[in-house]
This record gives C-alpha cells, sequence and structure tokens, in this order.
C-alpha cells in the first residue's frame, strides 16, 4: 500500500499522460475501495453501502488533501469508477456469474429479492457490453461508469468528465439504450 | 442485432440524440425521414427500450452490498475417494479444487473438477464414462493425464487430472524474459502435445495460456484436453447454447462461434492466438471482430512492456515480428478454417524453418491484390470521397485525386502509395473490408473510412512516429469537411502538438487555423495563420497560409485586411509559379479570390473570378466533388445578390445534391447551401419550399455548430424574414432578436453582419410603427457598417436607404433625402442601377420626392427605374412595386385615365405577394379608387372597401397611407 503522498504524485504524473502512472494508480484505488466496502459491510450490519460514499471515502484517504490540486479530485474520481467496476464485476465473477436471463427474461430490478446468481450474471454481461460500447465511444462508456458504477451525480459526471450536464444526460440516455439492447439481445 | 448496432452506432449516436429530445408524437414523422430502412429499425429497436427498466437503472450500491456481501459457496470436504484441499480455480463450468488420495502408501496429488450442473440421465452419464476412457488414454508427457472421475451423489459429475505445478504459458515467458526465439521452440513443444492428440482424434478445443502450464523444469503442460468437449456433451440437453457459453472468447474460433463443425483447425486457430500473444503480448482481438492488423503493425509504444520482457524496444520487436512471423501468425488465425494451417503439424514446420532460415509455407492473403481490385471497382466513388483524407500526405494525395478517374491512375496510386510502408499499411488497413462482398453489400462511407483511419491511426503512429503530424492533420482536415469539428480541432492540435517542423508544422497549422475558423475561432485561427507567415522554414506553405488569411479576414468582417493578404498572395503565388500557374493552383487562388472580392463589394469581379474558378472544378474534379460544390454555392450567392435568381437556384440545387451524397445529412456545409437555396426558392416565390429548407438548416447548423454559432444566426435571420413576408412582424422581431444575440456572442458586437441584422430588424419595426427604435437600431447598423465594411460598401448603400425611411417615418424628410442621395451612388456602384434593391431605394426616394414636392425630381428618378424594369418579368410583385411609383406620379398629375389600367394590374400583382407588400397593395387599391372615383367607374367604391380591407391588415399604417387614405 502506497502512502498517500505517492498516490497524489501518481495522479499528477497521470495528469501529465505518464499511462504508467495510470497502471500504478488503478490497483491501489482498487485495492483502497475494496477494503473500504468490506470493512463496511462487516463492521455494521445496518450500515447500508453506498458505492459513492465509498468512492469519496477512498479519496479523502488515499489522496493528500493538502499536496492535491482541483483537478485531482476528477482524476480521482475517474479511476476509482473504474476500480469499482473491476471490484464488482470480479465479485460477481466469483459468485457464479454464468446463470444469465438473456432474451427472455423481462425482471423488475427494482424489486428487492433477486437471486445473486442473476445479479452476478447480469454484472458481467454489462461489464462486456459496456466494453463494446467503450470500444464504440469511450465517453459513454465513461460516464456509465462514472453514473453507474460510482453512482456520481450528473452534475459530478460532467465535472469529472469536463463537459455540460446536458452533455451527461444524453450519454448516458444514449448508452442506456445500448446496453439495455445488447443485454436483451443475445449476440 | 447486436452488431448491426455497434457496426452503425456512429450513425445512430447522433440520430438518437435528436429523437430522445423529441416527444413521443414527433418521433414517428422524424423516424419515417430515416430512408435507410436497416437504420430506421436498429432506432426503433433501441427505443422501444427508452421505458424498460432494466439491471442497469437498479441501485449499483444494492447490487455491490449483494456480491460483496455474501460469501462464495462452501466447499465441499470430500469427493470420490479424494480429500479437497483448498480451491484453485472457479470458471464458468465448474470449480477446480486441489485434492488428494492415498494410493499404495503414498499421497496423490490431483487437479480435481468438480462441474456446475448434473446429469441424471442414465444414458448420459454413460456416455461422459466412455468419453472420459477415452480421455484416459492419452499418454503425451507434455499432457496431464486424465486420472479418474465420477458422479456425486447429486449427479453432478467431477475428474481428477494429474496436478501440476507450474505457471501459464505467458506468464512463465515474460518473467524469464524470453527472447522470440526462446518463445518459438516452446510453442513448438506445445504444438508437438497437440499434434499427438490429434492423432488420437482428440481435439483440444480451449487451448489457452491457463491450460498450458510450464511446470518447474521448464516444460509445458497441457491441461483439459478434450474437457471442453465432454463439458458440452454432458450439458447439451438442457442448454443448446452452452457450446457457446464454454468458450473462451478471445482464444476461440470462428467456427465454434457459428456452430460449425470442431476440428483440428479449431485448435490450430487457438495456437495462432497463443502465439500472438507469446510473440506480441496481446491477443489478437475475439474471432470475428474485423482486425486486419498483422500481429507487427499492433506492436505500439503501449507494448513497451511486451517488449521489454522480450528484450527488446517496441520497434525492435515489430522488426522482428514482421514478415515471416506476420504471415505465420495471419495463417494459422485464417477465418476459414480451409485456409488455416492444413495441420498443427504444419504450423510447426513453418515456425521450424522460420527458426532455421529456411523459407516458409505461409504466403501473403494478397492484400495488397485485393486493394487493386477495390480500387479498379470503386475508382470514381470512394476514391472521391476518401481524397479529403488523403490530402495532408503529399504525393499520395495528387496521384489519388487522378485515381478517381482512371484505372491506370489507380494502380499507380497505390504504387505512390508505397513511398512508405506506413503509409502503405495505413491504406490497406483503411480499405480492407470496403468491398461489397467484405461489407455484406452495405455501403461504406467516406465518414467510417475516416473514422477507421483514425483507428488505425494509433497503430501506424506506434511504428512510425514521425508520420503523427501528416497522419493527424490529414485525419483533421478530413473531420473538418464531415464537420466534426471538435474532434478535428483535437486532432489538428495532436498534429501541432508532435512538434514537426518546417512544412509539417505549417500543414498542421494551417488546418488548426481552418478548424478553429469553421468553429468560429477567428483569433485563434489568425494567431495560428500568422505564425505559419512568419516562419521562414515553412515558405512552401505561404501561399496557402496567406490564402486561408484572407478567406479568415473576409470572414471576420475585416475587408481591407483582407483585400491586402490577397495581394500578397498573390505576389507569393506569382514569385512562386513563375512558368505559369497550374490549374490546381489558380483554382484555389481564384476559389479564394471570389468570396474576397465579393466581400468587398466587387460584385462583378467575385462573379468572373468564380465562373473560371468552376469551369476549372467541373474540368479537374467534375460536377460530383466537395470543391465543385463549394463554387456553385458561392458563385450562386453572388448570383442571388446580383438578382440572377433562377440561375442561383439552378446552381444551389446541385451544390446541395453534391454536398448531401458527399457530405451526408449532418454536415454544415449542406445546411449553407440549403439556406441559400431557401432564399432563392423564396424569392422565386415559393415560401413553402423555402420554411422547409430553413428549418432543416437551422436544425443541422444548431446540431453541428452549436447554438452560438453565426451561421444559426443567419438561419435565424432568414427565419424572420420569412415570418415578415407571411406578415408576421411581431415573430419576425422576436427571431431577429434572437439572430441579433446569436451574432454578436457569436461574432462580436461590430461584424457587418450584425449591421445587416440591425437594418433589417430597423425595417421591421418601422413596419409594425415602433419608430423610434426602428431609427436607433438603423443609425448603429449604418454606424456598423461603415467601420467594419468602408464607406463604399453595398451594405453601407443598403443601411443608408433603411435610415432615410426610417427618418421620413418620423416626419423628417429632408434628412431622409440626404440620407438617399448619399445611398444611391453607393449602391449603384456597388450593385448596379439595375439591381432589384437599387431599384427599390430609388423608387422609394423617387416617392420621397413627390411627397416632398419635387415632382421633377421624383419623375427623374422614377423614370430611371422603370427604364430597368425589364430584369423583373411582368406581373412580378416586385415589379409592381417598381411601377406604382410612376403610376402615382401619373395620379398626382390628374392623368388617371393613364394609370387606372396600370393600377389595376399593380394591385392584382401585389395582391399575390404576401404580406410584406401589404402597404403597396393598399396604396395601389386606395390610388385605383380615387381615379375610379374621378373616371366615374362603378367599381370604385369596390375598391375602396377592397382598401380598406387591406389597411385594416397591418400593424401600423405609414406616412403614405395616411395621405392617401385621405
Amino acid at each position: 500500500m502506497l502512502a498517500t503522498t505517492d498516490i497524489t504524485a501518481l495522479l499528477a504524473q497521470a495528469r501529465s499522460g505518464d499511462e504508467r502512472a495510470v497502471d500504478h494508480l488503478l490497483p491501489q484505488v482498487y485495492e483502497r475501495l475494496r477494503q473500504l466496502a468490506h470493512r463496511y459491510l462487516a463492521g455494521n450490519a445496518s450500515h447500508t453501502l453506498s458505492t459513492t460514499a465509498l468512492v469519496h471515502e477512498a479519496y479523502l484517504s488515499l489522496v493528500n488533501q493538502r499536496d492535491a490540486v482541483w483537478q485531482d479530485r476528477a482524476h480521482f474520481l475517474g479511476y476509482a469508477a473504474t476500480a469499482m467496476r473491476h471490484i464488482l464485476v470480479d465479485h460477481a465473477r466469483r459468485k457464479g456469474a454464468q446463470k444469465r436471463g438473456g432474451g427472455q427474461f423481462a425482471l423488475d430490478w427494482q424489486a428487492a429479492e433477486i437471486p445473486i446468481e442473476c445479479i452476478a450474471g447480469e454484472m458481467v454481461a454489462l461489464d462486456a457490453a459496456l466494453a463494446r460500447l467503450a470500444l464504440l465511444d469511450q465517453r459513454l462508456g465513461k460516464v456509465v461508469e462514472l453514473r453507474f458504477f460510482a453512482g456520481l451525480s450528473v452534475e459530478e459526471v460532467a465535472a469529472v468528465l469536463g463537459i455540460t450536464s446536458r452533455s451527461v444526460v444524453r450519454d448516458w440516455n444514449k448508452a442506456r439504450l445500448f446496453l439495455h439492447h445488447a443485454l436483451e439481445t443475445p449476440p | 442485432m447486436n452488431a448491426a448496432v455497434a457496426a452503425r452506432w456512429k450513425e445512430l449516436a447522433p440520430l438518437l440524440d435528436d429523437l430522445l429530445e423529441l416527444d413521443a408524437a414527433a418521433r414517428a414523422p422524424f423516424l419515417a425521414g430515416v430512408a435507410d430502412s436497416e437504420l430506421r429499425g436498429l432506432l426503433e429497436d433501441l427505443l422501444a427500450r427508452e421505458s424498460r427498466r432494466g439491471f442497469l437503472d437498479g441501485n449499483s450500491a444494492d447490487y455491490a452490498e449483494t456480491l460483496i456481501g455474501t460469501p462464495p459457496p462452501a466447499q465441499p470436504q470430500r469427493i470420490g475417494e479424494y480429500r479437497i484441499l483448498d480451491l484453485i480455480g472457479e470458471g464458468g463450468s465448474g470449480s477446480v479444487y486441489r485434492a488428494e488420495r492415498e494410493v499404495d502408501g503414498y499421497t496423490q496429488q490431483v487437479a480435481l473438477k468438480l462441474l456446475r450442473t448434473g446429469l441424471r440421465d442414465p444414458a448420459e452419464q454413460a456416455r461422459f464414462r466412455r468419453e472420459r476412457r477415452i480421455l484416459a488414454r492419452l499418454e503425451h508427457p507434455a499432457i496431464a493425464r486424465l486420472i479418474d472421475g465420477g458422479f456425486t451423489a447429486e449427479g453432478v459429475p467431477w475428474f481428477a487430472l494429474e496436478y501440476v505445478e507450474g505457471e501459464p504459458i505467458t506468464r512463465w515467458c515474460d518473467a524469464r524474459r524470453l527472447d522470440v526465439n526462446a518463445r518459438l521452440r516452446l510453442f513448438c513443444q506445445v504444438c508437438e502435445a497437440v499434434e499427438a492428440a490429434h492423432r488420437a482424434l482428440i481435439v483440444h478445443r480451449d487451448i489457452k495460456p491457463a491450460n498450458i502450464l510450464v511446470d518447474t523444469q521448464g516444460r509445458p503442460r497441457l491441461l483439459d484436453f478434450g474437457i471442453a468437449k465432454l463439458l458440452d456433451d454432458s450439458e447439451r440437453e438442457d442448454d443448446t447454447r452452452t457450446g457457446l457459453r464454454r468458450l473462451t472468447p478471445a482464444y476461440a474460433a470462428p467456427e465454434q462461434f457459428s456452430g460449425g463443425v470442431i476440428t483440428t483447425a479449431t485448435d490450430v486457430y487457438a495456437l495462432g492466438v497463443l502465439l500472438h500473444e507469446l510473440l506480441g503480448g496481446q491477443r489478437p482481438g475475439v474471432a470475428g471482430v474485423a482486425d486486419t492488423r498483422n500481429l507487427s503493425q499492433k506492436i505500439g509504444t503501449q507494448s513497451a512492456e511486451a517488449a521489454q520482457a522480450r528484450g527488446l524496444t517496441p520497434r525492435q520487436l515489430a522488426q522482428r515480428l514482421r514478415g515471416e512471423l506476420d504471415l505465420i501468425v495471419a495463417t494459422a488465425l485464417a477465418a476459414d478454417p480451409a485456409r488455416r494451417y492444413p495441420s498443427v503439424a504444419a504450423l510447426a514446420a513453418d515456425l521450424q524453418a522460420h527458426l532455421h532460415g529456411r523459407p516458409v509455407s505461409a504466403r501473403p492473403a494478397s492484400a495488397i491484390y485485393k486493394t487493386k481490385k477495390f480500387l479498379l471497382r470503386h475508382r470514381a466513388g470512394v476514391a472521391a470521397a476518401v481524397l479529403v483524407l488523403l490530402t495532408g500526405v503529399a504525393g499520395v494525395a495528387a496521384t489519388w485525386r487522378e485515381s478517381a478517374r482512371a484505372n491506370a491512375a489507380a494502380a499507380e496510386a497505390l504504387q505512390q502509395a508505397q513511398r512508405t510502408a506506413a503509409v502503405k499499411d495505413f491504406l490497406l488497413a483503411l480499405f480492407a473490408g470496403v468491398s461489397p462482398d467484405e461489407s455484406k453489400g452495405r455501403a461504406v462511407g467516406a465518414r467510417e473510412l475516416i473514422e477507421r483511419g483514425e483507428a488505425r491511426l494509433a497503430e501506424t503512429l506506434a511504428t512510425h512516429p514521425e508520420l503523427k503530424s501528416e497522419l493527424s492533420t490529414a485525419l483533421a482536415g478530413a473531420y473538418r469537411q464531415l464537420g466534426a469539428l471538435e474532434r478535428a480541432f483535437q486532432l489538428a492540435d495532436q498534429a501541432v502538438a508532435a512538434g514537426a517542423g518546417g512544412d509539417l508544422a505549417a500543414a498542421a497549422r494551417l488546418e488548426r487555423a481552418r478548424v478553429q475558423q469553421a468553429q468560429g475561432l477567428f483569433d485563434g485561427a489568425e494567431s495560428d495563420l500568422r505564425r505559419v507567415l512568419g516562419d521562414s522554414a515553412a515558405a512552401d506553405s505561404h501561399t496557402a497560409a496567406r490564402l486561408q488569411l484572407v478567406d479568415l479576414l473576409v470572414e471576420k468582417g475585416q475587408p481591407a485586411a483582407a483585400r491586402q493578404a490577397l495581394d500578397e498572395a498573390l505576389a507569393g503565388a506569382a514569385a512562386g509559379a513563375a512558368a505559369g500557374t497550374a490549374p490546381a493552383a489558380r483554382l484555389r487562388m481564384l476559389a479564394a479570390l471570389g468570396p474576397v472580392q465579393f466581400s468587398a463589394g466587387d460584385v462583378a469581379g467575385a462573379e468572373t473570378s468564380l465562373r473560371e474558378a468552376l469551369q476549372l472544378a467541373r474540368t479537374a474534379h467534375g460536377e460530383k466533388h466537395t470543391q465543385t460544390a463549394r463554387i456553385e454555392h458561392d458563385l450562386a450567392v453572388i448570383l442571388l445578390q446580383r438578382g440572377a435568381t433562377e440561375e442561383a437556384a439552378q446552381l444551389l440545387a446541385g451544390a446541395e445534391a453534391t454536398r448531401q451524397q458527399l457530405l451526408g445529412e449532418h454536415h454544415p456545409d449542406l445546411a449553407q447551401t440549403r439556406f441559400n437555396l431557401a432564399v432563392a426558392r423564396q424569392r422565386l416565390g415559393d415560401v413553402a419550399a423555402a420554411t422547409a429548407l430553413y428549418q432543416r438548416a437551422l436544425e443541422n447548423q444548431r446540431r453541428s455548430l452549436g447554438p452560438d454559432h453565426p451561421d444559426v444566426a443567419n438561419s435565424l435571420n432568414s427565419l424572420a424574414l420569412l415570418a415578415w413576408s407571411q406578415g408576421d412582424a411581431d415573430t419576425a422581431i422576436a427571431r431577429l432578436q434572437e439572430a441579433l444575440d446569436v451574432a454578436q456572442r457569436s461574432q462580436g458586437g461590430a461584424h457587418p453582419s450584425v449591421a445587416t441584422m440591425l437594418g433589417t430588424l430597423s425595417g421591421f419595426e418601422r413596419y409594425a410603427g415602433r419608430l423610434d427604435a426602428a431609427l436607433s437600431h438603423a443609425r448603429q447598423g449604418l454606424a456598423l457598417a461603415r467601420t467594419g465594411l468602408g464607406e463604399t460598401h453595398y451594405l453601407v448603400g443598403v443601411a443608408l436607404v433603411g435610415l432615410a425611411s426610417s427618418q421620413n417615418e418620423l416626419g423628417d424628410g429632408e434628412a431622409a433625402a440626404a440620407s438617399y442621395r448619399e445611398g444611391l451612388p453607393i449602391l449603384d456602384a456597388a450593385l448596379g442601377n439595375r439591381h432589384p434593391d437599387t431599384l427599390q431605394a430609388r423608387a422609394a426616394y423617387a416617392d420621397l420626392l413627390l411627397s416632398l414636392g419635387d415632382r421633377a425630381g421624383a419623375q427623374r428618378e422614377s423614370d430611371q427605374v422603370q427604364a430597368a424594369l425589364g430584369e423583373l418579368p411582368a406581373g412580378h410583385p416586385r415589379r409592381a412595386r417598381l411601377e406604382l411609383v410612376a403610376l402615382r406620379l401619373h395620379v398626382a398629375a390628374h392623368e388617371c385615365a393613364q394609370a387606372e389600367d396600370g393600377l389595376a394590374a399593380a394591385a392584382a400583382s401585389l395582391a399575390k405577394g404576401g404580406s410584406a407588400l401589404l402597404p403597396d397593395l393598399a396604396s395601389a387599391q386606395l390610388l385605383l379608387a380615387r381615379c375610379q372615383t374621378e373616371t366615374g367607374n362603378s367599381a370604385a367604391a369596390q375598391t375602396r372597401s377592397a382598401a380598406q380591407a387591406t389597411l385594416a391588415r397591418l400593424p401600423y399604417l405609414p406616412r403614405r397611407l395616411r395621405a392617401e387614405r385621405g
């Protein structure tokens, strides 16, 4: 585990375009998020896990606030969203993700009591569909990551990506259609 | 369906943006307007999911809690006679445990696989056992043996494999930094094992690094031989798609996706993937997803780590792989099993040949041959569309242009394109899959080719960073011409940042300037151009930069500076081409010169230049070419200005068709052409067509250019004019205020077009009786026109005439007359005294003189107007309006007998002219009624009541009408 100053330095390097810094950064963020998530769930059963809170807490605990510049936060949230995605998808894979509804299912995802295999399967399928979407339009992929996996608000996503809120909404709506389609249509 | 959405996503995305903003009712007509039925079907399919609540709409935190919070399933204690030690892996099909049992006094360790699904049917179980026995006979030192197998109490199959302690082959090689040759030798051992299994008629089906471990002695050991088939068979009953699910997609051969026959060729493919990864550090991508790059082309700067693990730099690695190894990997990976190596042995033999410097058997997939054929088939269409992409690649561009015209030239273009290997690869990659066979009959448009070009850019650059500036510039230009300005700017910026020197840097800056100009970022554009002009190392680019600067200054509304730049450009070009200007250079020059002359008020000069340019463009490029369309468009604008509406409409219709075809529906240039065509149609009296064209132009512009672009202002302006012509003064004023706001935001308050809009606004306000506002806006407009355009510009004349009308309406006739006397000579000089606008101004002046009591002066001006009427067809409302002046003079001289028929005809013509001519119609009717009264015509009463009805429709009665009403 790196010290917070190292993370701050890595962020600065990443900002200046050093791809290796990004490679080092992601595992750190991943590990920190994972720890925080487990602590949450282990510590207090009545606590509801919030991805948004996790991501922000990870930032506070990892990045040296004194040396951080304002862009760091935006950058960090970007990485954290990716890390959060990896965490959820990795867990999903481990939880036996092969049971997917495929085209025939129309589950109401708002309802409680969805079998874990279903969630895991959808998570893995979403991950794959999102990868395909990002190939077509990287920004759409990023918007979904930030909105869905990091739970950021439209305004926060706009700030992270340096685009308008309107663009975020448009991107999200478009990406939603693509992903729904991808998830409901057999390849 | 999925694949279709992905393939056409770039087309779908902007349409979805539009559709999502429409309500349900408005979507149907929009969709109906999508001509491409596949595209429309996809849009409908996607939109159908808008209201669907799915996984994505749930709360990720809830999922996270479930996924992270739930512990994994409990581990069994025993299976068969095996004690489970620990879980070593988990996959889609089941779990793998390290397990042990006691055999003859010693402990045997195994890898025990427990499947996820049970087999209950005894026949199925029997088949599973049979298969297992076949596999158990497979003995080879490099293959992990199948030791045992059975069913749990629940009927779940399991089997025990020899436990191999080792590392996956890829990781093992990387950890030891094996060089390419060592990797090849190791891979050949793997091939031997697979070949041995094939001889025993067992296909592995799931070759991947995780299934090939290298043990502590450095020997490769293959796991799970034939297990995939065992699994497939065991699950066939409950899910026909399990075969698909079982795949490891990255290593699966195309026939495994498509449900084709699994043969030894399937393993050849997977070995190809493995070889690709062992050599290049990355997998080739999922089968079926078109990626025509060779292995070596994928090695870029991002492959630094991979190259290092092979003891090389990325460049050296790419070089090492280029050629034979590229070919061998490509042959193993052929999509069609019949084109792969016929056996694993053949693949291994080629690798051995390569290792020993003997010729290999693999042959290139004749990519060049295919490209040649493609060029021959598509010489005109695609080559012309793609031309824009290549203009930045010096030398190639010129030959490509010719390739659009002749087969022979196409072949030559290809040879020229081989100037550097990188450019060649770039082109080949670009055109791969464009032939109808490969694209499944779908037309591949310029946009897709360019996007594909961009996708290839990074790869090409990885090996040839020196081309970064050139290729990025070319792509930026292509995107700019497609109207994707943001993307174009990014690329142009990258090109500049690439830090090349001399003409490359100049070309990059020139392109960035063009993009910025198109974006309306004039200052940034100018600074780039001045940079180029200040760089003596880029002298060859100076002419181009000056011409661009001229264009920019014109658009910025600085005609004097533009003229100076043009003179410099002409001088520079003359010096550069002492032996006479080549047609292409002359064409560029004239095409740039025309708009400058026009903007500087030299309408005739502009027309001459552009007519010659058009002729040159048609000869050089033919009719269907963006440059031809552009000149047609520019010439039409001039013709519109000088009143040659029919010819203008004709040219614009041609330009519209060309731009729509070559640039697509969403290109800003198309919007511009539609806009001007709307102007022409409006003038020709087709209001419905004009309104539709303006609306389409406005929608397009707001989307492609953003809400604060000069062109948006322009379209709003035109919609205002149209509303006005329909008699809706309030809408017109509101639209125009909107246009002014946009124009002032996008062009600054001092731009000439702001002056024009102020003048127009003033006219509307006058019409609506808001006289103080009208006067003030007229003055503002005039002042702006004078400072922005110079004293003699025709727009100054127009502004003066507008000011005169307002002054007159406010009762200051003398000041009005002075304004006319100042404005008319400017119009005469700039537009000619036969121009409809000049005639209209002169007629208004005559009216004013008449109202001031100067009947002789009024007669003189009126005579001049009447002598020039021939340009307008009889019965045309604008003509009637001009004739009305002469008739008014007759009435004033009490010559009603001579005027009566003319007035009746004028009234009839003006009645056709729309609401904007209502004041003139009312005037004609009032005069006619008066004359009819004088001559005792019984129709007088009826005419008078018609006049009253017309007057009632006016929001405000101008002075003259108040006088004529009596």
